[in-house]
């Protein structure tokens, strides 16, 4: 199964470092294959590094693709982190304050 | 920002002394104050700031890479060190492990853009197997000035 979003970075700093590695966490949890599509480039969105060299800067349109099975809840899931990373993910776990 | 005007001759390392994570950030900070690119009166406010941003959550971004960064009032471009450890560093990186080459950048409080375009071109060169080994590979400084140059060639 296939999913598809476009969403906009919601975070003022643009996708940074702990965005970037919050969200490759969260896709790690999903079978799914995750790929992350800014302008020309098309990442593996489980890796850091390569969302890294994505540069998306504060309001980048992004497009998020899942395939598997669980790609549907995983297209909803990051795409609602990556518009709002400043959310805490879960009450429990809540996200260090965004200072960089 | 070219890589090559942030990671000079007299703002690369070839070869860290400390062994520790926290050691290598302050011999890097060390660095950029022998640099002139920071005072002796702020270096010690920003190490407690680099620290600081490692405890929200390691910069070790795998693959033997680290980028410990900060936004700080003592940089007015953004500045930085490159540094190596043959032996490596535990930066309890996302990988599990150890470090070996590490790019400290130091931005201005309201740089955004140019932040994230420098860290772009860090993760696109590192993620680069071949580059990462001739970095990692590279003899002396002048052979990692010449590798800054070309990466901007590539990027």
């Amino acid at each position: 199964m296939r999913s598809e979003m476009q969403i906009v970075i919601g975070s003022k700093l643009g996708l940074h470092l702990r965005v970037a590695r919050d969200f490759a966490e969260m896709a790690r949890k999903f079978s799914s294959k995750v790929r992350v599509v800014c302008e020309t480039r098309d990442v593996d969105g489980k890796s850091v590094l390569e969302m890294l060299t994505l540069g998306a800067v504060p309001g980048s349109k992004v497009r998020l693709r899942a395939d598997g099975d669980d790609a549907e809840e995983a297209v909803q899931r990051l795409s609602e982190y990556l518009a709002s990373p400043e959310t805490p993910l879960t009450a429990a776990a809540p996200h260090a304050k965004e200072t960089r | 920002m070219k890589l090559a005007d942030i990671f000079t001759r007299e703002t690369i390392v070839p070869e860290l002394k400390a062994a520790t994570k926290k050691d290598a950030i302050e011999e890097m900070v060390s660095t950029l104050v022998k640099a002139k690119l920071v005072s002796q009166a702020q270096s010690g406010d920003l190490l407690a700031a680099l620290v600081r941003r490692e405890e929200i959550g390691s910069t070790g971004i795998g693959r033997g890479v680290g980028v410990p960064h900060v936004k700080h009032p003592c940089a007015s471009r953004i500045i930085g060190v490159f540094a190596r450890s043959s032996k490596g560093i535990e930066f309890n990186a996302l990988d599990g492990g150890p470090v070996y080459i590490v790019f400290m950048l130091v931005s201005p409080p309201d740089c955004v853009e140019p932040h994230l375009k420098t860290l772009k071109k860090v993760s696109a060169l590192t993620s680069d197997n071949d580059f990462r080994r001739f970095l990692i590979n590279a003899k002396d400084c002048s052979e990692l000035v010449e590798l800054m140059k070309e990466a901007d060639e590539r990027l």
